[in-house]
């Protein structure tokens, strides 16, 4: 921020009484010497570095005026005066830097009069009446004991010091009190001081008053006390007179004052591209956000990273926080399509905004690292697995239809009850003519193929051949489950294999088979018991027939006589139909 | 390390009875069958074969066999159909979950906000006129099976019991009115210590119009089991 003010009231002026008088005529001539200061024009520049440390830099012009007297002389007698006006002009440079680590506490250091660009400088044999310029270091605190009062403490290296308070009357008025103390005064406590403040928006009127408890010793100094002491700062120095001030300020440009802060930000998972979409819904991170204003207010965190989202995604509900409280927000993702391109794993900076005031862009904003696997990857997960299942994919689509059109006459004299099953029967069978299984359990571990690419490829291993023919089933209309065996003791073995639904009733299953143990009988949404078969896709090569053998006795195996699923290292997933 | 033999000893022992175990063929009367794994064949059996755990036992009329594993001796009688799985004890816990299978094996409803996997939907041809083909609600063979729930009942075998009856009575629901089979799954709920679960099925078996032993033996047991006996 940049900033600038114009002070028509900062200036000292000085008079040191002087007088000749001629002898012989009384002639009487006045001699006193005139010294003016003046620092009317400042300019600073602002800088949040972080939320709860500012940096600042400001530059204030200063002039000395000094107007002496000099006599003209005949013959080494005095006979009239005639005025000197020495000038000096220079920037005096000060920085600063400010810290809130929270609500209610706040610390500031300035380096006064760090350096100086001088303009002119004031001769020699008048120096001694300019300003001071000594290198000043001011240090300062102020607690916010309650919601409306603030106390406030600072102190230099010229001994210069300060107390006071603040005390709000609402969202507009402020009482202020305080003490003086130092400033080369002839006693500690210097003066004290009373004002008020009126705010709105982006202006601010101030009117104060400071009272000097030995007035006399301020106004009325001798040379030689001048010149001892000298002036440094005209606010405030040894020979400032009670005054009332009144100050005007308004903001012409943007202000930010953060209200909240991230303290860290924490990703919980990569990004698997084929399961993306749940990171809508799904936090993919968490950010820990600190209220570091005074008053509760209500964040919301965003989370974006460049080329695989469109904008920034914001958490659905701004999440209310105290002052000085910290709260856990979840991070949310909603990505474009790109990333469902991303062919081998890549790590992205994203970005993590808080936003908490009414400021135009934000409070606070921090990066950190988010890994992106590549369109293939799986996390190991059987329920992130249903999310290679795509039978609306075109490849999908023409190998089913292809295959119920051929098989047109077959399907019309199959008995209603029996449809689903036959078309299963009839999908896996020509699944079966065209692709091969390939034993790559390395391949399986954390690699899975979109349904296209196993019919592209003619092949792929148990999670390939279980995924492609899950979807060949659900783009005609056949729910089907996974089937997730982890056996505990050896679960480098796990293995998935699928089952669907016949839709034949359970008391008519022996349509199906007089064999229970070929089927499962589950309930539907609708309450109905309807008869499922198990298969084990890897034994592709051997025909619907086998293939269901197989896939029954492994249920039965794991399910029955193991009671994998009642001692949860089966689990079944269900994929759902629209 | 005697006690920590002992307690080996012990564990051992506990655990037998938990696992499915192989079975040998001892004595066979008259058509006793066995059906291998998911096969769909029944075939004749003989002494001293083998069943497996993924084996079934079918016995024909006047026909019985039985059947012997670590000293444990089975008689499977005549007209019972049974899962050699089935004859082994299984802890309450292990129980009380298969029991709720049913509700565990149910499809699950839609979550909001879960991803759905489109379908698209598809027509299997113009012939609407296709007739149905009959079903057949082997009434039989889910009285072998029940008649199989009461041989592993008969050998406090009450657990298994209670699961295949319950199974076999839920897919021939025309076998509801075999109150036998009911009596004996309240029974074994009684013997198993599970009393709501007794109550329940004894207090559903009060409401139907049971002949007067049968009545009065439920009656009997719920008074029993109301006075905590």
């Amino acid at each position: 921020m940049i900033a600038g003010s114009y002070t028509p009231g900062t200036n000292l002026e000085f008079i040191e009484p002087g007088s000749f008088v001629f002898q012989g005529d009384s002639t009487r001539l006045d001699n006193a010497r005139h010294i003016t200061y003046r620092e009317q024009f400042a300019l600073g520049y602002g800088y949040q570095v972080t939320p709860t440390v500012g940096l600042g830099v400001s530059a204030r012009y200063r002039e000395q005026f000094i107007t002496d007297t000099r006599f003209v002389t005949e013959l080494g007698i005095p006979r009239s005066i005639e005025s000197l006006n020495y000038s000096a002009s220079a920037w005096n440079v000060d920085v600063g830097l400010n810290w809130k680590p929270d609500a209610d506490w706040s610390f500031g250091v300035v380096a006064k009069n760090l350096f100086r660009l001088t303009e002119s400088e004031l001769p020699q044999d008048v120096l001694s009446y300019g300003l001071r310029n000594v290198k000043t270091l001011r240090v300062g605190t102020a607690y916010r004991a309650s919601s409306i009062a603030t106390v406030a403490f600072d102190f230099d290296t010229q001994a210069n010091g300060g107390a006071g308070s603040e005390w709000l009357l609402g969202d507009h008025w402020a009482l202020r009190q305080g003490v003086l103390f130092g400033g080369k005064s002839t006693q500690f406590f210097a003066g004290i001081s009373a004002g008020v403040g009126f705010s709105y928006g982006s202006t601010k009127v101030n009117f104060s008053y400071v009272h000097f408890l030995n007035e006399s010793s301020r106004t009325k100094p001798t040379v030689q006390e001048f010149l001892d002491k000298g002036v440094q700062d005209l606010g405030y120095n040894a020979f400032t007179p009670s005054q009332i001030t009144l100050t005007a300020n308004i903001s012409l440009g943007r202000t930010r004052e953060a209200w909240a802060k991230i303290e860290y930000v924490q990703i919980l998972s990569e990004v698997y591209p084929s399961s993306y979409q749940t990171l809508a819904y799904q936090p993919l991170g968490k950010a820990r956000v600190k209220n570091i204003s005074s008053k509760p207010i209500l964040a919301k965190v965003s989370f974006f990273v460049d080329q695989y989202m469109d904008r920034p995604t914001e958490t659905p509900r701004a999440e209310y926080i105290e002052p000085n409280a910290v709260k856990e927000v979840p991070l949310f993702a909603i990505f474009n399509d790109a990333i469902k391109f991303v062919p081998s794993m890549v790590l992205r900076a994203a970005e993590v905004i808080v936003k908490a005031s009414p400021a135009e862009d934000y409070d606070d904003k921090t990066q950190t690292r988010l890994t992106i696997r590549g369109r293939n990857d799986w996390d190991g997960n059987v329920f992130s697995l249903k999310y290679f299942v795509t039978p609306q994919d075109p490849d999908v689509m023409r190998f089913t239809r292809t295959v119920m059109s051929q098989n047109k006459d077959t399907m019309a004299a199959v008995a209603k009850q029996l449809e689903k099953f036959q078309s299963a029967r009839m999908l896996f069978d020509e699944f079966a003519s065209r692709l091969a299984y390939v034993n790559d359990p390395k391949a399986s571990k954390d690699r899975v193929q979109f349904p296209s690419e196993t019919l592209a490829l003619r092949g792929g291993d148990c999670d390939d051949m279980t995924v492609c023919f899950t979807s060949l089933l659900s783009s005609v209309g056949v729910s089907t489950a996974f089937i997730d065996v982890v056996p505990l003791q050896r679960p480098d073995e796990g293995h998935i294999f699928m089952m669907f639904d016949t839709e034949v009733p359970a008391a008519q299953a022996k349509l199906i088979s007089d064999n229970p143990k070929r089927y499962v009988i589950r309930k539907n949404e609708r309450g109905e018991e309807t008869a499922w078969v198990p298969v084990e896709t890897t034994a592709i090569t051997k025909g619907f027939q086998q293939a269901w053998e197989l896939g029954a006795k492994e249920y039965f195996d794991d399910v029955e006589v193991g009671l994998g699923i009642v001692r949860g290292w089966v689990r079944l997933v269900d994929l759902m139909l629209q | 390390m005697r006690t920590r033999i002992l307690l080996m000893l012990m564990a051992g022992l506990l655990t037998v009875p938990l696992l499915a175990a192989d079975f040998v063929v001892k004595a066979v009367k008259g058509t006793v069958e066995v059906r291998k794994g998911v096969t769909e064949e029944w075939k004749k059996v003989k002494v001293g074969d083998l069943l497996k755990p993924e084996d079934s036992m079918r016995t024909g009329p006047g026909s019985s066999a039985t059947i012997e594993a670590d000293k444990r001796k089975l008689t499977i009688p005549e007209m019972a159909i049974l899962d050699i799985s089935d004859v082994r004890q299984l802890s309450q816990e292990d129980f009380l979950l298969k029991l709720a299978m049913q509700n565990i094996l149910a499809v699950p409803p839609r979550e909001r906000d879960e991803l759905s996997i489109p379908s698209a939907t598809v027509l299997h041809g113009d012939n609407a006129s296709k007739t149905n083909a009959p079903s057949y609600p082997d009434t039989k063979v889910g009285e072998m099976e029940l008649h199989g729930a009461r041989v592993l009942f008969d050998n406090s075998y009450f657990a298994t019991s209670i699961l295949k009856s319950k199974e076999t009575l839920r897919t021939h629901p025309e076998l509801k009115m075999n109150f036998d089979a009911r009596l004996t799954v309240a029974t074994a709920f009684e013997k198993m210590r599970l009393t709501k679960e007794a109550v329940t099925e004894y207090s559903l078996l009060a409401k139907e119009n049971l002949p007067i032993p049968q009545a009065k033996k439920v009656q009997v047991a719920l008074e029993r089991l109301k006075q905590g006996k």
